[in-house]
């Protein structure tokens, strides 16, 4: 099937300058190429980790967008936002060494080196607030909150679109709504010799309305939205009057078969059925589209091929995120002597991956590595900064018999942090004894080196990306006692029940029961013995809150995360429905804040406070765990006297050592 | 056959996505005792409406429900299911226990790193702009 596509001779001409009019039977193929989510991955590089990862990073995309423009004669590069916000190298820029005016940004500068030609916005480009977009973006806007008095500041060198977010203050979009690009391309005359052409690409840019909500700290009463169908509406009838050839919708958003609302978060399901759009690259939802094998729920819609790459007909791609795909919607056109004329049976849409096998991926592009040199190493060095420092080395090697080395002084951060949200914004809990729970989150999985160790001396912040691993945010629980004791009884599913008459060896530790569950708490108030001769339940003996028996009337505030208040790791009680407090705040920001107002950690008031012990038993044969070889000296400086080595291979050839813990002591 | 149905009760949840949340309150109402007797039983027959009704805070409840057999025959498989159904509506608690238990292999998933470390981006991503 084909369709048609309205031209206007006259603009053409005016906008390709030396650029011959084309005749009918003109051919020309032209590939759009999309990038989304790039999330300031410019590099394949972990800067929490601080080491390379080929797996992620706009210089291997830079690779693949080398290919296409060997393949296709003609293409068009693309971005669809979530770009300058997702690294440690965007914090660096956007926080800690703000960006002076007259430089580019890191992301902004290799996407210039590699040629792009046109972007879209996405919901995080709001998160470091208007007046920064404004300056990294080389805009003035012209809304509360930015200055009209400062320049236009450096920013990319393609126009970015967005129609669907507006000025309060000007009832204007902040960015250019749309943009017109004359692009000059290769084509086939009618006669067959070569002839160079322009075609008018009109681009048009959407960002989730929800941006509202998820930056209003930034936004609230400065910007207002518009549902994606309704700019569309608006804007596109405007662009083909001034003679776009083709449409194409930069939306930063993905598919939702819901009733339309303006107010929807990935509306492009329904922006695919306004009329006059030629191919849609989206994003947002970090997945890949087209894709056969996809089991997303948004791919499975009526009206989606998501094998043939096509929304309601229209050719759509979404390249995943950090770079590691990059969409390519191939398009042939015909010129039939008034308009440019799509072969919609020849379009070929594919979201190109930079992996080439299990663990090979195509090579990186090293100019992008010289080119942001500068900005990479001092992003490392703000990495490494000193936040203060620990005098103990803090480790999760002995964490399942009770080194609380590496885990007090998360429960201390987070105790802190909510005695003072108490204290100035939630009088009603105040009173309430506030408690903190945490656990292991490393404890050799991936081999004998995958524990938490961060050694004595400068703490900065990858210590605290080793101390705090994931991403969570604090979340503090209202629980009785006999809910406390459940999270307890839970928590010690972590080990095996053990038969004290028993000869041989017994494993301590129930590998079934991961170690990021084995919560605990560090507080001097609290004391409980786990019986590891009861069955799985029973084994909280003698819990104590100030040396009085917990009861069931008594009530407790426990701080923790999002993921376990929420029902991770299938606690029970907790579902949701307890929390109190769901911070914006990470637990690892405010491992920090703390580390950075306590300075300096020493172990008797950092990593002495265990609340558990297992309770006292003779047994017959020895406990054993499994942890890394060399350690013995870490389990004496955490006090546990009762920890000696058993084996120093356990003989399972992954580099373990065996070790032993005396129940009876 | 079972999955078929279930594939059905998640398509049905495009014309009734108001019904979960009101489910889903229902649900913890029932398994909390709010306002009411506990009952784990009536609480996991609401948790499976609102699961299937496209609530993704619900499918991730009802997968832990499942797994324990909580007010429900435990099944592992049907838990699996429902927690993959959760973390695909990019629920973060949903992407974190099934990014945790492809790197530890625990819920009975086979160990899978590599999953694991794309859904860790996921879950880094969708904790900046949580949708539930």
């Amino acid at each position: 099937m084909r369709y048609q596509i309205g031209i206007f001779l006259l603009f053409s001409l005016c906008g390709a300058g030396a650029f011959a009019a084309p005749v009918a039977g003109t051919r020309a193929s032209l590939a759009l190429l999309e990038t989304t989510d790039v999330h300031s991955n410019v590099l394949g590089y972990d800067y929490y980790k601080l080491a390379p990862d080929a797996s992620f990073g706009l210089d291997r995309t830079a690779t693949l967008i080398a290919q296409a423009r060997k393949e296709f004669g003609n293409t068009l590069l693309l971005d669809n936002g979530d770009t300058i916000q997702g690294t440690a190298l965007a914090d660096y820029q956007a926080l800690a060494a703000p960006l002076a005016c007259d430089r580019t940004l890191a992301v902004y500068k290799a996407m210039n080196h590699l040629g792009f030609e046109g972007g879209g916005i996405g919901n995080h480009e709001f998160n470091y607030g208007l007046a920064y977009l404004s300056q990294v973006t080389g805009n003035r806007f012209d809304v509360a909150g930015v200055d009209p008095a400062k320049p236009r500041c450096a920013g990319p060198a393609f126009p970015q679109v967005l129609s669907n977010v507006l000025s309060l203050k000007s009832r204007q979009p902040l960015f250019a709504p749309y943009h017109i690009i004359d692009k000059q391309v290769s084509a086939t005359g009618a006669d067959g010799k070569p002839v160079q052409v322009a075609i008018k690409v009109g681009i048009i840019g959407f960002a989730p309305p929800t941006i509202m909500s998820w930056d209003k700290r930034w936004l609230d009463g400065k910007i207002y939205t518009e549902g994606v169908r309704e700019s569309a509406l608006k804007y596109i009838p405007e662009m083909k009057a001034k003679g776009a050839d083709l449409i194409v919708a930069i939306s930063h958003g993905g598919l939702d078969a819901s009733p339309y609302s303006p107010a929807m978060e990935n509306g492009n399901y329904h922006l695919a059925q306004v009329d006059g759009i030629d191919a849609m690259l989206i994003g947002h939802s970090h997945q890949v589209f087209p894709n056969a094998a996809s089991t997303s729920p948004q791919f499975d819609l009526p009206g989606v091929d998501k094998e043939k790459g096509l929304v309601h007909g229209v050719p759509t791609v979404m390249a995943n995120l950090w770079g590691k795909h990059l969409g390519v919607i191939g398009l042939h056109l015909t010129f039939d002597g008034k308009r440019w004329v799509v072969d919609k049976a020849r379009t070929t849409v594919e979201a190109r991956s930079a992996q080439t096998g299990e663990k090979s991926f195509v090579a990186a592009d090293p100019a992008l590595t010289a080119l942001i040199a500068d900005e990479h190493e001092a992003t490392i060095r703000f990495v490494k900064t000193p936040l203060g420092e620990t005098t103990f080395r803090m480790s999760t090697y002995f964490g399942d018999v009770g080194d609380v080395s590496a885990l007090e002084v998360v429960n201390q951060a987070q105790t802190a942090y909510v005695a003072t949200y108490i204290k100035t914004g939630m009088p009603e809990l105040a009173g309430l004894p506030v408690l903190s729970a945490a656990a292991p989150f490393k404890s050799g999985i991936a081999g004998a080196g995958d524990f938490t160790d961060v050694r004595a001396g400068s703490l900065a912040m990858n210590n605290a990306a080793d101390l705090y691993l994931y991403p969570n945010v604090l979340y503090t629980v209202k629980i009785n006692g006999d809910q406390l004791k459940g999270w307890l009884e839970h928590a010690a599913g972590r080990f095996n029940t053990i038969d004290p008459a028993r000869k041989g060896p017994q494993e301590l530790i129930n590998t079934s029961f991961p170690s990021y569950n084995f919560d605990s708490l560090t507080s001097k108030d609290v004391r409980y013995e786990i019986d590891l001769t009861r069955a799985p339940g029973q084994r909280i003996q003698k819990l104590r809150y100030r040396g009085k028996p917990v009861g069931a009337a008594d009530l407790f505030l426990v701080a923790t995360n999002n993921y376990r208040a929420s029902g991770g790791g299938g606690f029970p009680a907790l579902d949701g429905s307890r929390t109190v407090i769901a911070s914006p705040a990470t637990n690892r920001e405010i491992l920090i804040a703390y580390i950075k107002q306590v300075k300096t950690l020493k172990r008797a008031t950092h990593a002495s406070n265990r609340s558990w012990r297992f309770a006292r038993v003779k047994t017959a044969g020895p406990i054993v765990f499994h942890t890394a070889p060399g350690m013995l000296a870490l389990a004496r400086e955490a006090g546990l006297k009762q920890v000696s080595l058993y084996k120093a291979d356990d003989g399972l050839g992954r580099g373990f050592a065996l070790y032993q813990v005396d129940l009876s002591k | 056959m079972k999955l078929a149905s279930l594939l059905l009760a998640l398509v049905c949840c495009i014309a009734h996505a108001d019904e979960g949340p009101h489910a889903y309150a229902r649900a913890l109402a029932h398994r909390n005792g709010i306002g009411m007797a506990p009952d784990a039983r009536i609480a996991a027959q609401w948790m499976a409406k609102a699961a299937g009704e496209g609530e993704a805070r619900a499918m991730f409840a009802y997968s832990n429900m499942l797994w324990t057999g909580e007010g429900v025959t435990r099944d592992e498989a049907l838990s699996r299911f429902w927690l993959e159904a959760a973390a695909e509506r990019e629920l973060p608690e949903a992407l974190q226990e099934l990014a945790l238990a492809l790197r530890h292999g625990a819920r009975g998933f086979a160990l899978d790193e590599a999953r694991a470390a794309v859904l860790f981006q996921e879950l880094a991503h969708a904790m900046r702009h949580p949708r539930h």
